[in-house]
């Protein structure tokens, strides 16, 4: 069996990047469940809006490889700036809860931050997230994507990205990597996939309620 | 079995670039559209009535349109829509991402005055920059 610290170290890697691509804050009342696969991890995140600027969510996730699983409610603080054509974001979020490890608890937190800017046809966005474990190493992870759409769609029609994510996660064992992959949306429902150069491919749905 | 995940993932990918080429095929079909100078289309009849065209789409006794900032997504248009009707009197909405405007549906007793239509966009997550009642 594999080091505690080495295996948390691990789940560590593999969790952080759903927090960013999610966007866990949409209309007041409203609530973003998120799913996310790929060949080490199986993920569910929901968030309800509480206003224009803050969510509350809960998040699980399941490790296959280690069979090992986290869970814990996050706050996410965001702020919007609007302009005729395009609009940015920024979120700062934070949770804590258990990672349980052969049936074992451990407690954990985490927390990150992330900006974007987008129009119609252009997509940018860069964040670092951290994840803490008693008895284990704190974790350090950055993420940045480029997007554009190859036809700008109006709204009740699919929307389409082919988007790069570049990951850094210092320690890993693979310290970059790079994601190509599609997004799209239509009404409340936003699916991607892609394949990372880590191996693998990657899905991830969300909808809005 | 490397082999094999790359086939698999290249399969994937591959699949899914054709998923994502059909609706660009389908953007490019403009029969009986007249292309605007921004580059989006518009169809022909509306070209003659543009605001007829506008009333006609959404189901009211009367509109009011906003001219809203932060418009990009359908995401931002879900938000709006879910927002707005909830609001009494409201019977429909919709977003042009293009002409970044908001038309709201309203009863023909309803009232969504400019402060107010202003505060719920506001709490949506957009700002409102014009307003005209229709």
């Amino acid at each position: 069996m594999k080091p505690i610290p080495i295996m948390l170290c691990g789940l560590a890697a593999a969790a952080l990047p759903l927090a960013v691509w999610a966007r866990p804050i949409t209309y007041p009342g409203g609530t973003n469940v998120m799913v996310g696969t790929d060949p080490t991890m199986d993920m569910v995140h929901a968030d309800y809006t509480i206003n224009k600027d803050w969510a509350l969510g809960w998040a699980s996730t399941h490790y296959k490889d280690m069979d090992a699983s986290a869970h814990g409610p996050q706050l996410t603080r965001g702020w919007r700036w609007n302009y005729p054509d395009s609009q940015a974001n920024v979120y700062v979020w934070g949770g804590a809860g258990p990672t349980f490890v052969d049936d074992k608890a451990h407690a954990s937190g985490w927390g990150g931050a992330s900006a974007d800017w987008e129009d119609r046809r252009w997509y940018t966005q860069a964040g670092t997230s951290f994840h803490t474990t008693a008895n284990g190493p704190d974790f350090l992870w950055q993420t940045a994507r480029v997007g554009v759409a190859p036809y700008v769609a109006e709204a009740g029609q699919l929307h389409s990205w082919l988007m790069l994510q570049v990951d850094h996660t210092p320690g890993a064992r693979e310290t970059w990597s790079a994601t190509p992959m599609v997004r799209q949306f239509w009404g409340d429902y936003l699916w991607e996939a892609g394949v990372s150069t880590r191996g693998g491919v990657m899905l991830n749905l969300m909808k809005t309620f | 079995m490397k082999d094999k995940t790359m086939k698999t993932q290249t399969l994937t990918l591959g699949l899914l670039m054709a998923t994502l080429s059909l609706p660009a095929l389908a953007a490019e079909s403009h029969e009986g559209m007249h292309q605007m100078p921004d580059g989006s289309w518009m169809k022909n009849a509306e070209m003659a009535a543009p605001e007829k065209a506008v009333n006609s789409a959404v189901k009211a006794d009367k509109t009011v349109v906003a001219s809203v900032n932060g418009l990009v997504c359908d995401f931002c248009a879900q938000s709006i829509k879910k927002t707005l009707m909830k609001e009494p009197g409201v019977t429909d909405v919709k977003v042009d991402l293009t002409a970044k405007t908001v038309t709201v549906g309203l009863k023909a007793d309803g009232q969504l005055e400019e402060a107010r239509l202003k505060g719920l966009l506001k709490e949506a997550g957009y700002d409102m920059i014009a307003y005209k009642v229709n």
